[in-house]
């Protein structure tokens, strides 16, 4: 995708993340012709979505789709593209809660969507191994709206119990690497959400500091604000780059990566923003919170930062190799 | 390696370099080399840099009119990387060579021509003098004196924290030949070696020399040292920038992940270093893949503006958290242990990371204010 298409296509999708928030994601993006979009460059169309997702803390779900999108290649499904996706309940992606057992398939975990009308990808235990199922439309489900620091992100605990026989079970490497991919798309998709929200919390600081005035001069001319947003700044570019690179390689360590530098830059960021708001941004009123509420509520979708920073250096450790991302 | 131009992309290139690395046998005694001191390593790694200029490998990615042997520039980069990646040091030259080469062939033509190719072979070297005692972060109220003598000019003056400057045989300088502010000053190359000049080398904290102050007593420069025109220093100096914050990043995180990997095969794994070792790899990681954009779109030929100063940032945030990383990984020996003494070396080395080339805080207003375009200080 050329910048020119790629800038209209990020303004078409603020118009309607902003405008339509009450409509389903899936629909409000079906007028964009976006099944089309994302076949003709999804990296670029998913980082789209999901940095003015970000920026707008807009609500719907836009990770399921992105994650069962980049099973259902692997699994050479692509009806199961627009499907729904049920993450483990301690949100981290190895910590399966949901098992297969003597012909009864048991899901507990999260969604972004209430389930019941679309198809379910769901990865299972399976004695050691991970397994993804297929719950079609039509199944039981006990549904629980989770409202807590961002009520608006729109999370689902949700439960069912279901014969074997009447779901599709996906076992052995195919499960394991369509989870894998699946897990890699989420992450850098949300780091691309992260890096949306850092990027919106500076600009409006940047913003802000330069109409408010204290001392007969803007905010913004104090170096010790200059010097907060200006470090932030620079943080959120370096993680874009890695965001970037995560979305067009499809690498696992480096979506790790990805959502690990973006979650960082996006809390400093807000760290940064909060500050030069002084007290009106810290009023309910101001939309300063319903970002931070969103960093936090984001961070810990597949991995917080802290924890994939232990979980990268592990694996230096582990591997005594320190991999380089990218070519000259 | 003769026909240099046979390399289709960085890839194949950094291939058949890797392969040569490999097996060269004048190229042996550099992998995992561990220096005993600065002064040793300068002169030891002169063996390295002229097998490399030799066979051709470090002429790629410069122009033939100055003995390089054409070609993309990102090769040097590429060179840089797989050097790394055999734990074989990039000699120190190569960084001033990235920063002042590329200036001196676009404002500078004929001294390129002339010195190019000995600076890259390491037959000499070169410092850079533009820091004076009163003038750190305010460069542009340096105060030595540039004045017409002959058929050149006369410096006067004192400068100091000019890095390898000891090692060095000719340095780029900043001088005043003109009034105050920017539009006075004037860079010309001297040479270091002559009587009215005064190298003294200064101990720095890491224990080395690394670097010197230089007293100017009337030292000569011919005519046609001077780089660009008379007063255009200034701008000079802000066209040096480019390379000199994101070429400069793209090699030093091929030795952070270069020194990372190092550190993790040394063991150690003191207790609470994961989360430090994975923080410095994402840093390097952001480092690599900026400054990769950077020397992307300084291969086009495009002109950077202020936003190097992010470079200059994310290399701040790499360097400083590599070396934590490395530290804390290695645990009580790093500090007590004799045979980690060149790594802490360079550890010491990354404190100044804030400081040097522009301290964080220089790149914070900068970006600040001609970046986010927040309002100047009145
Ligand atoms: C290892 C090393 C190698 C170097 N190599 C070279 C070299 O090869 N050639 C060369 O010419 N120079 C070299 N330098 C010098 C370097 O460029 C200067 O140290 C740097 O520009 C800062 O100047 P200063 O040390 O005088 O600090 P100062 O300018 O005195 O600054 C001291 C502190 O005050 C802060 N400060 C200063 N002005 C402001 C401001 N306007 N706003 C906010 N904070 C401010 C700085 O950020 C810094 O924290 C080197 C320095 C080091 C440490």
């Amino acid at each position: 995708m050329d910048t020119d298409t790629e800038q209209l296509l990020r303004r078409s999708l603020t118009k309607v993340l902003v405008d339509e928030a009450d409509r389903e994601l899936s629909a409000r993006l079906a007028t964009l012709g976006w099944a089309e979009v994302l076949d003709d460059d999804a990296p670029t169309a998913f980082r789209a979505l999901f940095e003015v997702k970000g920026q707008t803390a807009a609500p719907g779900d836009a990770l399921g789709p992105a994650m069962a999108r980049a099973a259902a290649l692997i699994l050479q499904r692509p009806e199961l593209a627009g499907a729904g996706v049920v993450l483990p309940s301690s949100l981290r992606p190895d910590e399966l809660s949901s098992r297969v057992d003597k012909g009864r398939v048991a899901v507990a975990g999260v969604t972004g969507s209430p389930p019941g009308r679309a198809p379910v990808l769901v990865p299972v235990a399976s004695g050691d191994d991970v397994a993804v199922t297929i719950i079609p439309a039509g199944v039981e489900w006990s549904v629980t709206e989770l409202s807590g620091t961002d009520a608006s992100i729109g999370l689902w605990r949700v439960a069912a119990e279901i014969d074997q026989a009447d779901v599709e079970l996906v076992t052995g490497v195919p499960a394991r690497e369509s989870w894998a991919a699946a897990v890699a798309t989420g992450r850098w998709a949300l780091g691309a959400e992260l890096l949306g929200v850092g990027r919106h919390v500076v600009a409006t600081a940047v913003e802000y500091a330069a109409q408010r005035h204290q001392y007969g001069r803007p905010i913004g001319s104090f170096q010790a604000v200059q010097h907060r947003l200006a470090g932030a700044h620079a943080s959120l570019v370096g993680a874009g780059r890695v965001v970037e690179v995560a979305a067009n390689s499809g690498s696992p360590w480096v979506a790790t990566v990805a959502k690990a530098v973006a979650g960082r830059a996006a809390e400093m960021g807000c760290t940064q923003a909060q500050q030069t708001f002084g007290a009106i941004g810290f009023t309910w009123e101001h939309e300063f919170h319903r970002y931070l509420r969103r960093t936090y509520a984001l961070d810990w979708l597949l991995g917080d930062w802290r924890s994939l920073e232990v979980e990268i250096g592990q694996r230096l450790q582990a591997t005594r190799s320190v991999p380089r991302v990218g070519m000259l | 390696m003769s026909a240099a131009a046979g390399y289709g992309s960085t890839a194949e290139y950094m291939a058949a370099l890797s392969g040569w690395l490999a097996v060269d046998e004048r190229i042996q005694g550099y992998r995992g080399y561990r220096p005993a001191s600065l002064e040793e390593s300068a002169s030891r790694l002169k063996g390295l840099q002229a097998v490399l200029a030799d066979e051709g490998w470090s002429r790629l990615g410069w122009p033939e009119r100055c003995g390089g042997l054409g070609g993309d520039p990102r090769f040097r980069g590429a060179m840089f990387d797989t050097l790394w990646e055999h734990d074989i040091p990039v000699p120190e030259p190569f960084n001033t060579l990235e920063i002042l080469a590329p200036v001196m062939l676009v404002h500078a033509p004929h001294l390129a021509q002339r010195y190019f190719y000995s600076l890259l072979r390491g037959d000499e070297a070169w410092a850079q003098a533009f820091s004076e005692p009163d003038a750190g972060s305010d460069l542009a109220s340096l105060r030595t004196r540039m004045e017409p003598d002959g058929d050149g000019f006369r410096l006067t003056g004192q400068k100091v924290w000019s890095s390898f400057a000891h090692l060095a045989q000719r340095s780029v300088l900043l001088a005043r030949s003109g009034g105050p502010g920017h539009r006075g000053l004037t860079m010309v190359l001297i040479d270091l070696d002559q009587p009215g000049i005064d190298v003294r080398p200064i101990r720095s904290e890491d224990g080395e020399n690394h670097f010197s102050e230089i007293f100017l007593d009337g030292a000569h420069v011919p005519g046609d040292r001077v780089i660009g025109e008379l007063g255009q220093g200034w701008a000079i100096a802000m066209y040096m920038l480019q390379w000199e914050r994101g070429a400069y990043g793209w090699l030093q995180q091929g030795r952070f992940h270069s020194r990372l990997e190092h550190a993790l095969r040394l063991g150690g794994d003191n207790p609470g270093s994961a989360a430090m070792l994975g923080h410095a790899y994402a840093m390097a990681t952001a480092l690599r893949l900026h400054t990769k954009a950077t020397v992307d779109r300084l291969a086009e030929e495009e002109v950077l503006g202020p936003e190097v100063s992010i470079d200059k940032l994310l290399l701040v945030d790499a360097e400083l958290a590599t070396w934590d990383a490395i530290r804390h990984h290695l645990g009580p020996a790093f500090d007590l242990d004799e045979r980690f003494g060149w790594l802490r070396t360079e550890y010491f080395f990354s404190r100044a990371a804030p400081i040097y080339g522009g301290s964080q805080e220089i790149q914070r207003t900068l970006v600040a204010q001609r970046v986010l375009g927040m309002p100047r200080e009145k």
